[in-house]
This record gives C-alpha cells, sequence and structure tokens, in this order.
C-alpha cells in the first residue's frame, strides 16, 4: 500500500493550484455607495463580481469601486442585511440601499423527508446554520453543537479521535443507547464526527416527538440532521481554510513532593515515612539539588500542535451545482510522543443537475480514511489513572541500574545474564529507563503504561446518496432516494513480554487483528405535494417509503502465549506469522438487520395564521430485534401553532416595531428506541453443546448438552417516548430581540428489565418491557441584534432544564446498582431507581467529624453500623441545567466571536485515592482536618487512608459538576478587498482562537466537562479521563 | 409523457417492492427450540444436559459450599459448622444453630438449584413425550427417547423426594411451565411422596430405564437406573410413612443382587475417587475433568472450595499433613459427645476411622510434614512439626478431626494399609484448586438400612438380615439379635453420619412420634449449642505442663449465640422471593408478608 502520509500534502498543493484562475476578461471600473435604510454609509459590506474572482470592501463612506463588464451583476453581502444581486446594465455608478435582514423566521429549515419554513413549525426544531460553526476548533460536527442550541448536551473526551455524543431532552433510559438518530443528506449514519464543520451547510435537531414522528422507531432520542454544502450558483468559488492549534493541560491539581510527603506522613507516620526515604530516596542529576520532586504531568503531557485544512470549490448555475471539499485532520494529543494521534481526510462531493425542469438527480458523497492511536484513561490501570497516582518522590527515569526498583534490577540482571524466562522489554528513551516507584504497589510509569502495547485502528468510511426529484405537476415532488455506506476499519494490537514492576508486567506475547467490514443501503421513496387553495388554505402532503438494510462481516483473530511468532523483529509482528503450533482464537459470522417504514404527513395552515400538522410512521423490523407477531409499530403526532401577530386585531393594536412577530405551538407525539433490541431478545434458542457429561466413570470425554438459552419473551418490543411540547416564538423591537420558549414533558415507557420470575420456569429471571423515565423541562433562548453604525453584534444566550426522574420500573424489577469504579475498592454505586434520576449516585451521607475528630455519617437504618444499607442518592450523575451564551461583534473587518457553554446540578466523586504511597487530589490535604489546620472539614488522612472507608464514597468527598467554559474567544481580521485582490483574492481573513482556555468551576480534580457525563452507568465517578485541552488557534480563511 | 410515466414506474416499483420477506434473518449459531429434540443425537444431548445441571447446580459450588450438603447436614445434631471462631462460616452457623429466615441465601440457592434440575429433566420429558401442556407430540420419538424419557422421570422424582422431604409441600412439576404459568403448590407432602412413588413405578415398569449389569457395573451408577428407581421409591414411601410399599421397592432392589456393601477396609472409597462406581453405589453424578472443556466450566463442576471447606485448616497446624491437598477453613466438625459415643460404639472400626481420627491417630498415626514419620512415639511425641500450632485452638472440634468428606492429596496410610489408591484431587489441569471426588446420591447401606426399618414389626428376619449386614460390615463388633426401632436408628447415624440423611430422618420420626426433637437439639447434653468445645495443644501453648515437650490436646468450651429449636425448623421455609412470586405457603410457623403466621400445620 502507498504511504498516504508522504503524498497527501503534495496533493492538496496540486489541487489548490488547479483551482486558481487563469485570468479575466477586459473590464471596466464600477463605483457605488452602500447605505443602509436610514441612509448611513455602511462600511465594510463585501461587493463581489458575480462570475469573476473580482470583489471589494466598502470603505469608511460605503463607497467601493470594482473592475466589472458592463452586463455583470454585482453583489453586496453584510452580516445582518439582505444580500442584494445588483445588474450593473451599464451603469458606472450605483447606490445601493441594504435592507436589514429582519427575515430568518423565513429561513428554510430542514425537517425529515422535506423542508419547511421555520415560521411554520409547530414542533421545536433547533437550527444551526453554517456561520455559527464555521470557525470552531473542533473537527466534529456533533461537537460544534455544543452551547449553541437549547435542548441539546454535547459529550466529549478530551482525547483525540474520540468522537462527542449528543444527548438531546436528558436522559431517556436505563440502556446507554440513548443517542439520536443522525441523518445526513437523507442518510442514517451512526455517527457525525466524520463531517468536518466547514463542510456543514446546516444542522437541524428534531427535539420534540411530533417533529421527529416521521422517523418512528429510531426517534425516540431526537433527530440530527445534517445538510452539507452545495454550490451557489452564478460563481465558482474556492475556499481555504487553515488553522494551526497549540494544545494544553488545563489544569495541575496534584501534591508536589512537600505536600505528598505531608500527606502520608498523616496517613502512615512520619517514622515510616522516614524510613522509606531512608531506604528509598536518594538524589538525582535530573532536579533541582538532586531533590526528586516529580510533577508527573509533566513528565506525561507537552504541548503539541494539530493542524486541519479545508479546501473547498463550489459553483453553480440555473442546471445545478456543485460542491467539492478536501479536509485534512491531524491531531497529536497531549501525550508526549505520538501514542494518541487522530488523523482524518474527507472528500467531499455534493452535485446536483436538473436535466429537465421536471427532472433534478444529484448526489452527495464522502470519503474518508482516518487513523487512531490511543493511551489507556479512565480506568483501572490505565496510564492516566497511573499519572495522577504515582508518587512525585520518583523520578521520570533511572540513569543507571543501581537506582532502578529490586523487581526490575532482578529482571535487568537476569536478561543481562541470559538467564531471564522471558525476552522482557524495559521501556526507557534516550535519556533513561523509566522509572517505576519503589514506594507502593503501583503498576508503574505512565510512560511505561503508553509503550506497553503497540495498536492502531484505523479504516474507511464511504458515505453518499444518489437521488431524483420528480416534479410533473406543479406542487408535486417525487424524490427517490438510495443512500449508502461503507465501512472498512482494521484494529491491529501487539503486545512483547516486558516488566514495569511486580504488578505492571506480561510474561507472554499476544497479538490481535480484527476486521470489520460493513456496508448499508437505505431506498427512500417519498412524494411531497403543496397547494395553495382560495390563497389561504396552504396544505401539504408528504406519504412515502424507506427500506434499510445493514450488514456487517468481521474476524477476529487473537493469540497469545510464551512463544507465538516465527520472529519478533517488527516486519514479522502479524498474524501471518504465527508459529503453527500458537494458539489461536477466532471468530467471523456476517450479520444483517433490516427494516421497512411507511410515513405521512400532512401539513395545513390557514392564512399562515393557524398551523396544524399530523405525522404518522409504521415500522417494522427484522428478527434478530423482534418476534414476527411482534415486528410493526405505529408512531403518530399531531402539533398546532397559532401566530397572533398574523392576525388582524394584533396587528392594529401592537406596532411591529414593539413586537414584531409572536406565534404559539403545541404538539404531542410518539417515538421509539429500538437500538436497545438486538441480537434475537425475545427468542429462546438452543444453546447447542452448552453443558457436557461423562456417562462413563472410568472415561475421559464427554457427551454435550443442550439447552435453550432463556426464557423467551415474543411480546418484547422497543422503548416507547411519548412527548408533548409546548412553545412560543416571539421577537420585538423590529426583530432586533429574539424570544423563544419551549416546554417539554417527554416520558420513556417499556424501557427492558431483568425481572425475576418463578425459578419453577427454569430461568430465574427474563427481560421484559416497562417502567417510565421522565424527562421535563424549559428551554428558553434569548436574543439581540443590532448595528451602532459600522459596529455590528449580536448576544444570545439559552438556557435548558432538565428534570429527570425514573417514575416507575417494570413490574417486579428492583433497582439496578451498578458498580463500575469496585476494583478501586470505593463502595459508591450508581444506580437506577425508583423516585430518582437515571443512574444517580447512591453513597453515604457524610455529617462531618465529632469532637474527636472521627467521621460521621448518616446512619439511616439506625442500626449503630454504616453499611450498605445507608447507603442514599446523593446526586445526580446528569446535569439538570445546560445553558450556552454567543457574542458576535464586527467593527471595520475585524470581528470578534465569543461562545460559552455551561451546565451544572449533576456532581462528581473521584475514585482516584487509593492506599499506600500514591499521589492524588491536592484538595485532600488542604482539606484535612489536622493539627496544622484545625478547621478541616475532612477527616484526618489516618482515618481515612482506605478508599473502602465510606468517606471515599460519600458526600465528603462529592463535587459540584457545575462549571462554564468559553468554549472559544476568536478575533478575526480581514484584509481589505482593494489589497487583497492584487492576489486575486476576493476575502482573507486571519483569525486568532483561543478555545476552552478559560473555566470557572469548583471541581478540585483535571476537567469537570469530561469526567462526568461522558459515560454510562458509570457517570458522576471521575477515574481518570483524558481532560478537555486547552488550545491556542492560528487560522486562515482565503476565497478566491 | 416522460414526467408522467417515470413517476408512474417508480410508484409500481415501490409498491410491488415486497420487502417484509427480508425481514426473516435466521439466528446464527443456534437451533431454534421449535426445531429442536427431534433425533437420537437430539435427546441424547438433552440427557446428558440434565445430568449436566445436576451436577453443575444440585451436587455443585455455590461460593464455598453446596447448598444442600450445608443445610441437610449442619442441621443435624451430630455435626457442627466449625470454622475459625463463632463469626466464621455463618452461613453454615445459621443450619447449626437454627437461627436462618426465608432471606437466607443458601436456601434460596438451594431451592433454585432443585427446580432448576426439575426443569432440565421436564425438558426431556414434554419435548420426548406427551407429557406437556397441550398432550402435543413430540417431534421424533425412538426406543432411546423413550429410555431418555424415563431417565428423566426418575431424576425428577428423585428431586422431588428431596424438596417434600426440605419444604413439606412444594409444587409437583410433573411437565416444563410455559413462561406464563404459576407453579401450583402440592396439597400435603404425602400426595408428592406418593406421586414420587408413582412415577418411580411407572419407570419401573416402562422397560426402558438401564438396569445396573452386575455389581461390577460402575457405568451405571452414574446414570438412572432401575435400581436407583427402587431406591427413591422405597425411601419416598418411607416417607410418607408407607412401610409396606417400601419393602416392596427396596426388597427389590436388594434381591436384584446387584449392588453389594465393600468390604469393611474399603468402606473409606466411597467417599473417595477410590471408590467411584464401587458395588455399594446406587447413584452418584459422574465427575472427570473435560481437558476440552474450559477452566472454569471444570472449576464449577468440581465442588473446588467445597473441598477447600472440608480441608482442615491447616494453617493452625504445625505443618501440612500428607493428606490435606490445600490449606482448608474446618468447615465440618464431627460434634464432640457423638464422636465419643461412636468411639465407644464403634472402636477401631474402620468406619469410625473413615470418618474421623482420635486424638493419637492424628497426631501420631497421621503423616505430617515431618522427618519423624517413621520415629519412635516418643520421639514423635515431641516433634514440633505435629500438632496444633495456634494458642487460639481451632474451634468448634473436640480432639476429633473429620476427613470423611475431606479431598485427599494421597490416601492416608492408616486407611489405605499401605494399598495404592488414586487421590482425589489428581487432576490434570488445576492441581489442589479441585477435587474429582464424585457426588453420592444414594449407596447400597442407605438402602439396607432403610428396608430394616421398614420391616419392623412386619418381615422380622428380612428386616434383621439386612440391617446385621450393615452392622458386620462396620467392623464395630455390635451385631443385633432382634429388630428395634433404636438399633436401626443408631446403626443408620454411625454408618450414614454427615451423608444428608440424619436430619430428615429425625423430622420423619419426629412425626411419627418415634423422636422427641426439642430433647435431641434443646436439652440433650445440656443443648448441643451449650458446650462448643475448642481443642487446644499443650505442646504449643506456654504455661500448660506439655508446653515444649509433649503434645496433649485439651479442650475448653464456649456457649453458642443460639441454640433453640423449635418446630417450625422442621421445614424450611420458601425463598423469600420464590414465595412472593408464586403465592406458596409455608408451614409450621414460618412468617408470612403481614407478620402472621402461614398454616400452623400441613
Amino acid at each position: 500500500m502507498c504511504n498516504f502520509k508522504f503524498v497527501q500534502k503534495p496533493l492538496m498543493a496540486l489541487f489548490l493550484l488547479c483551482l486558481f484562475p487563469l485570468g479575466a476578461l477586459a473590464q471596466s471600473v464600477i463605483k457605488g455607495t452602500v447605505n443602509d435604510e436610514a441612509g448611513g454609509p455602511i462600511i465594510g459590506a463585501t461587493v463581489k463580481v458575480q462570475g469573476s474572482q473580482k470583489g471589494a470592501i466598502t470603505d469608511l463612506d460605503g463607497k467601493f469601486s470594482v473592475e466589472a463588464a458592463s452586463n455583470a451583476t454585482i453583489t453586496i453581502s453584510y452580516v445582518g442585511y439582505i444580500t442584494q444581486n445588483i445588474k450593473v446594465a451599464g451603469k458606472s455608478n450605483l447606490t445601493i440601499v441594504l435592507k436589514e435582514d429582519n427575515t430568518t423566521l423565513n429561513d428554510v429549515v430542514v425537517i425529515g423527508y422535506g423542508v419547511q419554513r421555520k415560521s411554520d413549525l409547530t414542533g421545536s426544531v433547533a437550527s444551526v446554520k453554517a456561520d455559527d460553526i464555521k470557525n470552531l476548533s473542533t473537527a466534529d460536527a456533533a461537537a460544534a453543537l455544543q452551547g449553541k442550541v437549547s435542548g441539546v448536551n454535547v459529550l466529549t473526551n478530551g482525547s483525540p479521535g474520540s468522537g462527542a455524543d449528543i444527548r438531546v431532552r436528558g436522559y431517556s433510559s436505563n440502556s446507554e443507547n440513548i443517542s439520536p438518530l443522525y441523518i445526513v443528506d437523507g442518510l442514517q449514519v451512526k455517527s457525525i464526527q466524520y463531517l468536518d464543520p466547514q463542510l456543514i451547510e446546516s444542522i437541524e435537531i428534531l427535539k420534540d416527538a411530533a417533529s421527529a414522528a416521521i422517523y418512528g422507531a429510531e426517534a425516540g432520542n431526537g433527530v440530527v440532521l445534517v445538510t452539507t454544502k452545495k454550490g451557489d450558483e452564478g460563481r465558482v468559488s474556492v475556499n481555504y481554510t487553515g488553522r494551526a492549534t497549540l494544545q494544553n493541560f488545563t489544569r495541575r491539581p496534584l501534591m508536589n513532593r512537600k505536600d505528598f510527603l505531608k500527606y502520608i506522613a498523616y496517613e502512615y507516620g512520619q517514622d515510616d515515612v522516614d524510613k522509606r526515604l531512608k531506604d528509598f530516596d536518594y538524589s538525582h542529576p535530573y532536579y533541582d539539588g538532586g531533590v526528586i520532586d516529580q510533577d508527573w504531568i509533566s513528565a506525561y503531557i507537552e504541548p503539541t500542535w494539530s493542524q486541519q485544512h479545508t479546501v473547498s470549490v463550489s459553483g453553480g448555475n440555473t442546471k445545478g451545482h456543485f460542491f467539492t471539499s478536501l479536509n485534512y485532520v491531524h491531531q497529536n494529543g497531549v501525550v508526549k510522543g505520538d501514542k494518541d494521534v487522530y488523523k482524518r481526510i474527507t472528500g467531499q462531493v455534493n452535485a446536483d443537475y436538473n436535466i429537465y425542469k421536471w427532472l433534478q438527480v444529484g448526489s452527495n458523497n464522502s470519503i474518508e480514511k482516518w487513523d487512531t492511536k490511543s493511551v489507556s484513561q479512565r480506568g483501572y490501570s490505565s496510564s492516566f489513572e497511573q499519572m495522577i497516582q504515582i508518587d512525585p518522590l520518583t523520578p521520570v527515569y533511572w540513569t543507571t541500574p543501581d537506582e532502578m526498583s529490586l523487581s526490575v534490577r532482578t529482571v535487568y540482571d537476569a536478561l543481562q545474564n541470559g538467564t531471564a524466562d522471558q525476552n522482557y522489554r524495559l521501556f526507557r528513551d534516550e535519556k533513561g529507563w523509566f522509572a517505576n516507584t519503589k514506594y507502593s504497589d503501583m503498576e508503574g510509569s505512565p510512560l511505561a503504561k503508553r509503550d506497553a502495547t503497540d495498536g492502531t485502528n484505523g479504516g474507511w468510511n464511504i458515505n453518499g446518496t444518489l437521488f431524483a426529484n420528480l416534479m410533473p405537476i406543479k406542487g408535486l415532488t417525487i424524490t427517490s432516494r438510495l443512500g449508502y455506506r461503507i465501512n472498512y476499519n482494521v484494529e491491529h494490537s501487539y503486545t512483547a513480554p516486558f516488566w514495569i514492576g511486580d504488578r505492571g508486567n506480561q510474561t507472554t506475547y499476544s497479538i490481535s487483528t480484527n476486521t470489520y467490514t460493513g456496508w448499508y443501503y437505505q431506498w427512500e421513496n417519498f412524494a411531497n405535494y403543496n397547494i395553495t387553495l382560495a390563497k389561504k388554505h396552504n396544505i401539504g402532503a408528504m406519504i412515502g417509503m424507506s427500506y434499510r438494510e445493514s450488514n456487517s462481516d468481521d474476524s477476529r483473530i487473537s493469540s497469545s502465549g510464551a512463544d507465538i511468532l516465527q520472529s519478533y523483529e517488527p516486519n514479522f509482528r502479524y498474524i501471518s506469522y504465527l508459529k503453527d503450533d500458537a494458539p489461536k482464537t477466532v471468530s467471523n459470522a456476517p450479520s444483517k438487520s433490516a427494516s421497512v417504514a411507511y410515513f405521512g404527513r400532512l401539513t395545513y395552515n390557514y392564512d399562515s395564521r393557524y398551523f396544524f400538522q399530523f405525522n404518522i410512521r409504521r415500522d417494522a423490523y427484522d428478527s434478530s430485534k423482534l418476534s414476527k407477531a411482534n415486528r410493526w409499530g405505529t408512531f403518530p403526532s399531531v402539533s398546532a401553532g397559532w401566530t397572533i401577530s398574523n392576525e388582524k386585531f394584533f396587528a392594529e393594536a401592537v406596532s411591529t416595531d414593539v413586537v414584531s412577530f409572536l406565534k404559539l405551538r403545541a404538539s404531542w407525539g410518539t417515538n421509539g428506541n429500538i437500538s436497545v433490541l438486538r441480537n434475537y431478545p425475545y427468542t429462546a434458542a438452543i444453546a447447542k453443546g452448552s453443558s457436557w457429561y461423562q456417562y462413563n466413570v472410568d472415561q475421559i470425554g464427554s457427551v454435550y448438552g443442550s439447552h435453550p438459552d432463556k426464557l423467551a419473551n415474543p411480546s418484547l418490543t422497543w422503548e416507547t417516548l411519548k412527548q408533548v411540547d409546548l412553545g412560543l416564538d416571539a421577537r420585538f423591537l423590529s426583530n432586533r430581540l429574539s424570544f423563544t420558549a419551549a416546554y417539554y414533558d417527554k416520558r420513556t415507557k417499556d424501557l427492558l428489565f431483568s425481572v425475576s420470575v418463578p425459578s419453577e420456569l427454569g430461568f430465574t429471571s427474563v427481560v421484559t418491557n416497562g417502567g417510565t423515565v421522565l424527562n421535563r423541562g424549559l428551554e428558553l433562548e434569548l436574543g439581540w441584534r443590532d448595528r451602532i453604525n459600522d459596529f455590528t453584534y449580536s448576544i444570545s444566550g439559552n438556557l435548558t432544564t432538565i428534570k429527570n426522574k425514573v417514575l416507575s420500573l417494570a413490574e417486579g424489577a428492583t433497582p439496578t446498582y451498578k458498580t463500575d469504579a469496585s476494583s478501586t475498592n470505593y463502595k459508591i454505586r450508581t444506580a437506577f431507581e425508583e423516585g430518582h434520576s437515571i443512574w444517580y449516585l447512591n453513597g453515604f451521607v457524610y455529617e462531618g467529624l465529632d469532637a474527636d475528630g472521627n467521621p460521621k455519617y448518616k446512619d439511616l437504618n439506625g442500626d449503630g453500623e454504616i453499611g450498605t444499607d445507608d447507603m442514599t442518592d446523593i446526586g445526580r450523575t446528569t446535569p439538570s441545567f445546560t445553558y450556552g451564551i454567543n457574542i458576535t461583534a464586527a467593527w471595520k473587518g475585524f470581528d470578534l466571536m465569543i461562545n460559552g457553554y455551561g451546565q451544572g446540578g449533576n456532581k462528581i466523586l473521584p475514585v482516584l485515592h487509593r492506599t499506600g504511597y500514591k499521589n492524588g487530589l491536592k484538595y485532600y490535604l488542604d482539606e484535612a482536618r489536622t493539627p496544622e489546620n484545625p478547621g478541616g472539614s475532612i477527616p484526618h488522612p489516618e482515618k481515612i487512608y482506605s478508599p473502602d472507608e465510606p468517606f471515599w464514597s460519600s458526600t465528603g468527598n462529592l463535587f459540584s459538576g457545575n462549571f462554564f467554559r468559553i468554549k472559544q474567544l476568536q478575533l478575526g481580521y480581514t484584509i481589505p478587498a482593494n489589497i487583497t485582490k492584487k492576489a486575486a483574492i476576493s476575502n482573507l481573513r486571519l483569525y486568532v482562537s483561543l478555545d476552552d482556555f478559560f473555566t470557572i468551576t469548583s471541581y478540585p480534580g483535571l476537567d469537570p466537562e469530561t469526567a462526568s457525563t461522558n459515560n454510562f452507568s458509570g457517570a458522576g465517578l471521575d477515574w481518570g479521563s483524558y481532560p478537555t485541552m486547552k488550545k491556542l488557534i492560528l487560522g486562515v480563511n482565503v476565497t478566491f | 409523457m416522460k414526467k408522467i410515466f417515470y413517476p408512474i414506474l417508480l410508484v409500481f416499483a415501490v409498491g410491488f417492492a415486497s420487502c417484509e420477506d427480508n425481514l426473516d434473518i435466521a439466528q446464527k449459531g443456534t437451533v431454534s427450540t421449535e426445531n429442536y429434540y427431534a433425533t437420537d443425537a437430539d435427546a441424547e444431548s438433552a440427557l446428558a444436559d440434565m445430568y449436566a445441571d445436576f451436577v453443575q447446580n444440585v451436587a455443585g459450588t455455590q461460593g464455598i459450599d453446596n447448598p444442600e450438603q450445608v443445610i441437610l447436614n449442619y442441621s443435624a445434631d451430630d455435626i457442627l459448622s466449625a470454622g475459625g471462631n463463632k463469626s466464621d462460616h455463618l452461613d453454615f452457623r445459621v443450619y447449626d444453630e437454627f437461627r436462618y429466615n426465608e432471606s437466607n441465601p443458601v436456601l434460596k440457592e438451594c431451592y433454585n438449584r432443585y427446580v432448576g434440575s426439575i426443569y432440565h429433566a421436564n425438558l426431556v420429558i414434554s419435548n420426548l413425550s406427551t407429557e406437556n401442556r397441550n398432550g402435543k407430540e413430540p417431534n421424533f420419538t425412538s426406543a432411546y427417547s423413550k429410555q431418555c424419557v424415563e431417565e428423566a422421570r426418575v431424576m425428577r422424582a428423585y428431586l422431588h423426594m428431596m424438596m417434600a422431604a426440605i419444604w413439606n409441600r412444594p409444587a409437583i412439576l410433573d411437565r416444563l411451565l410455559e413462561p406464563d404459568e404459576m407453579p401450583v403448590q402440592a396439597e400435603s407432602q404425602e400426595q408428592i411422596f406418593k406421586w414420587v412413588v408413582s412415577e418411580c413405578d411407572k419407570a419401573i415398569n416402562s422397560g426402558s430405564l438401564p438396569k445396573r449389569n452386575g455389581t461390577g457395573d460402575k457405568n451405571s451408577t452414574a446414570r438412572m437406573t432401575v435400581g436407583f428407581a427402587q431406591f427413591v421409591a422405597g425411601k419416598a414411601a418411607m416417607f410418607a410413612n408407607d412401610p409396606a410399599t417400601a419393602r416392596k421397592y427396596l426388597g427389590d432392589l436388594i434381591n436384584s443382587g446387584n449392588y453389594k456393601l465393600v468390604a469393611s477396609d474399603e468402606y473409606w472409597t466411597n467417599f473417595h475417587v477410590a471408590g467411584d462406581g464401587n458395588s455399594e453405589k446406587i447413584f452418584e453424578p459422574n465427575f472427570i475433568y473435560d481437558n476440552t472443556a474450559s477452566f472454569w466450566d471444570n472449576v464449577w463442576r468440581s465442588r473446588w472450595m467445597v473441598a477447600d471447606v472440608f480441608c482442615w485448616r491447616t494453617d493452625a497446624l504445625a505443618s501440612m499433613p500428607a493428606v490435606c491437598p490445600a490449606a482448608g477453613w474446618n468447615g465440618g466438625a464431627v460434634q464432640e459427645d457423638f464422636a465419643k459415643k461412636f468411639v465407644e460404639h464403634d472402636g477401631n472400626s474402620p468406619r469410625r476411622r473413615a470418618c474421623f481420627l482420635t486424638e493419637d491417630e492424628f497426631l501420631y498415626e497421621m503423616e505430617w510434614n515431618s522427618d519423624k514419620n517413621d520415629a519412635s512415639l516418643a520421639e514423635k511425641k515431641s516433634d514440633p512439626n505435629r500438632g496444633i500450632k495456634v494458642s487460639a485452638g481451632i474451634y468448634s472440634h473436640g480432639p476429633y478431626f473429620e476427613w470423611k468428606h475431606m479431598a485427599y492429596a494421597k490416601v492416608p496410610k492408616i486407611l489405605s494399609g499401605g494399598k495404592d489408591y488414586p487421590g482425589d484431587n489428581v487432576s490434570e489441569i488445576m492441581g489442589g484448586a479441585s477435587t474429582q471426588k464424585n457426588f453420592m446420591v444414594a449407596r447400597y447401606a442407605e438402602a439396607l438400612l432403610l428396608y430394616a426399618e421398614a420391616c419392623i414389626g412386619a418381615d422380622e428376619a428380612n428386616g434383621l438380615k439386612a440391617l446385621n449386614e450393615v452392622q458386620e460390615r462396620s467392623g464395630s463388633g455390635k451385631i443385633s439379635k432382634s429388630l428395634t426401632f433404636e438399633d436401626v436408628m443408631e446403626e443408620k447415624q454411625y454408618e450414614m453420619w454427615f451423608e444428608n440423611c440424619r436430619f430428615l430422618d429425625l423430622v420423619r420420626w419426629a412425626k411419627q412420634g418415634k423422636v422427641n426433637l426439642d430433647e435431641i437439639f434443646n436439652k440433650r447434653y445440656g443443648g448441643i449449642h451449650k458446650h462448643i468445645p475448642t481443642v487446644y495443644d499443650e505442646f504449643f501453648i506456654e504455661g500448660k505442663p506439655g508446653f515444649g515437650k509433649e503434645h496433649k490436646l485439651f479442650t475448653d468450651y464456649s456457649v453458642a449465640d443460639h441454640n433453640d429449636f423449635s418446630d417450625k425448623y422442621m421445614y424450611l421455609p420458601f425463598p423469600l422471593d420464590c414465595r412472593l412470586a408464586n403465592h406458596f405457603k409455608n408451614v409450621l410457623g414460618w412468617e408470612g408478608l403481614n407478620g402472621a403466621s402461614e398454616e400452623a400445620a400441613e
């Protein structure tokens, strides 16, 4: 295979060069003035000549001059004003008046299988346009939504290449399958991580059930509809966006040498510390005065650069449009070395063409090649956990064998003498061996953990649609659309025997290769018909069908043993070079799933005052999910709206300068969540050979037994979500002030529970549907936009509240407890229980210290002892409110963008304390009640040295998850066109941005954002997650 | 025209695209339940599954115990749960001290394992015969499938007999329940026992059930046979207080000539690998390592930690006795007063020595990890590598050391007389972590003693003959001259000690007015839990005359926290969640949901 890395940059350059214009025809100079409606000059407006690369920016007096042919059309645009196309028509001096753009409400938004004017919506649809996300530092479309709209919570992780996930209006289920349905240009996809925000025209989130109902059994958790860009008519535009990002760790909350020595002296006594220091502490040349005071975050983390480039070419005419783009992302995470890397190259080709007036065909396609390497995080013995826990008394390097721990020295000597039982690797770099602590039973240095396994994961995704729109009669559009996805992904992993310490070692070789191949297609046919009768009756109807089929054919092979490969040189580390007698584990079986749906929509509005909409979808799924008798489901919804401001009485009573728009809307609908069902959950099959028996007393060899694998429940069905949505949209003060409020009440029923059954049935439990989860809240969006002379600005904010409660469990079900962090010996659990928020933290209630400094806990069952029965709801793991703030300002070519996101109401409990000489959060030292700090609120370290002490799983170790983060603070400058046009550049913008730089939080750990919610039943437990990086971004946007 | 034609074409294409067939996707790697049970191979596999389930569940490990062994043996008056101290092995001790309740996890496991095994037997019966809810014809029948059904029938009958004896009146599960069907509680204990007898009778008379082919036929002891059906029918009849019926089936069993007590000096082999399938065995599910099965598959079947429980707490001893496969937890102690009585009755009989060791046997006859094993007694007496080293002593033990159920690392010479026998934990993959000992369910000695009891007052001669056969083999020297209940009861306590019999017999006899449970549990020896022994070795206890000089065991006594047997403990309560799910009623004073007592008596 050719090494793509070598060719991708030259290719990009070549691509860029090809797109430069070859020249221009002789032109004459056109001059003009751009004013607003009040007659004032508009400074900085963009003037472009269609069909050429010429352009200009208006000066302080609103004047411009540009070369253009006498029959040319020029386009004048400015933020907050309606773009105008003016035919020169032989004139040489033009006066143009731009009207303020008050028509955002007339934007068209994408809804399922159709579009609708925003002002006609009767449900809650959040819409994010290209301008809102174009300069974000993320390469992930889902992450771009954070803080932009209400009702949408984005879950992220700091690791390069880990995709963001979205929760729409709360957390709906006891299952982890609560992501929304993602649809890109009509194609259902598993994630939108592959889409660079640069490629996106708009993202619509269908939040209420009525809007989402058209997607039926998969839309229960909302629908995210992404529309990629298509070319504009009239000109070919070439655009380059590039950025370089410097990223670094945000916080350093651990103890240094002085703090650490104090803390362990509290825990284990000064005598013990003195003895250990005498035994193990030594002078080291790499440290000031030879005293080892190692900051392990600095040892493991370094600032790194990432880069991202996008080149796009787009254009079109009355016959058709095209948009092509090439996007390249290279993120190297902050862990030292190249072990956490995400690389992606995506090509996008969108085109449509009108063959006849009544026939349009088109295709949108994307090809993505991606590669990731990652380090272990969030979990027992992960490299991030080791980074947090290794003591600051241990140096990063051992420079001589004499410095080694006894365990490593023994192995080192054996390796030197040739007496080692394996060819152990002792990890090192040019400065020395990676040192392991001599003070505790840690697995070892995070650097060694990083190097223990060589793994790569990468693949190709090819996504696309082909469509034809037939328009046989006025108002009728029939669409046939074929969508497809081809996914190919290979994972390799190789580990050779290594020795970091007594607990961190591997005595065998292991190797594995996993290949995932998937292909999916959908065929959807639907017809939209719109007609207006008697000028006031606007009727729309849509009817359609969909067939979807998903296939996968995955193969896995692995081997491990003392000697498995023919050779251990790098070019032999593949499955092909396994020895004949190496034990192998292999698996392969293709799988398939399919679904059929029929759907329809009826919309009606009278005089743009009264709106009504009805949706229905019938869905059927294949036998791997549902029994044949039970495979069909129906999902109806209704919604209605009343635009009061269009009523005559209102218009007469209230000036549009005061109230420009006012609408009330309400919806009810039902959806499903099919993703909880897989692998024939409803049926009992014979598990062949699942047991064995020997009939003969002296004989080795068995007869294999077979029996049904579970208790069948043919009535098993999807989760059903019912939602009521009430909304109000209003605009005031000539549309400057906008306000939207929505109330939602979403109830999930028919969750899956494992319920006890009489054991006489042969099994002790059966999976059944039942229970109800409530998500209820308010969504508020408030926006202000105005212009003061040549200064334009906008401020908008959004707030979402989420009341989340398990209203009931299935009949016969008992609360479910998960102990994700049980290997840490913490007693904390998350629980799914009636009357509480989902997966709440179940722990002890800390009541401070008694006179002797002993911790007190609430004895809930009054038995005089503190045990499991005294654990209770100590906090939510999901936020009860989220909010976002977006500010833009522009002045004379300068532009400023500030985006902030915050959330709160959730709690975080760090599970990072361990027994022994292990580091941890400095908070625990600062807050301990000790002779030096008699006012400390938490127990003396001696009293809680063990992580199974109730304190660690109590409210005493519980922190608010509230934070507010400036996601982006960006300052840009657009170089005046009269300078850039000399280089045939119509627009050149440079910017600098600080992303995730500023955070307000009281949380003492690494990062409140990634610590908590990006996990299923272990949410709320901070186990050493890869934190969000702070980023400095330098970028350029160029349009030719 | 085209603009009309194409849409019409599209509508037709969509209309005719019948996609729903594509939704039928067959599950891979499995066979549907409806299509199974259709060949002899399927029948064999279903039957193997029934035995495998019995091995894994009724005979298998739950944590560190086997629930049936715990409940039936620790409830008896001649075994203490032992352990490190009185808070050790609490799961066992609650049965010793009668302080369990319906939430007890061992009780729940025991119940679930029995009904689970019945389900696996019913999979065979309901799928290969018309004995299902609708009388549905099976997919397939053959001579072999009929044999499978009859074997399953006997297994099911045996399990019901045990459940009726333990819970008084559970449900009769005579076919597979449908998912929407609730089990129905039997009308009475007697109804169940009578049903068990009739089921065994049906199997015996079917002609399909395998028979043991002479006393040398080992393999038939690993499955259901006519002999086992006769044993179950006879035992169930005795529990139904119907000795005439018991005499019939047990008499047939005895007269078949297919079973014979092993020689006196091989009595011990009944409980060890050396005796697998011997002439005395009626049924013991077979357990041999399968090297093709996974490590854990083997572990769960092999009563791994049960073997640890039944081994001595060797960390309390001066060195590792050669017999011990691993450091154990001292899970079962012979009750001291009973041990004294046993020694007085049996003396040095091979039977008594197979059950437990006396002080001298323990200290000097048994092999320790010491170079003094062949030395003189005087040297052994001052050997620091033998005896009880810990100053806390060994709790619950008097100077008697149970080893009837210990998995032998090496068969002790004291029993083998130097002959070569295989050890119990000689396994190919797991070393001392497990045991290959079978789980014995029925042996001929119990059949003889049940028969002797059934003959009292009816067929004295044959009954006495059966009793004498057991007495002669024991080596105790006692031979009864007449057939009395007292002699049968006493002989059975010695012969069947720690073999799941004693507690159920006491309850049965109490119901028949033959014994007084209050006397046995609460009054004898001043209440058996009023003096719990702890045994020490003077050699290791400072201030004692033998300290550092000579081994000498001494005992002191403590009082257990509980010691109150009452009639409600005659039968176990149903496990709480089972009772709530099934609405079963307990008997004899177990409390119901509202605190009210359910059914005063059956």
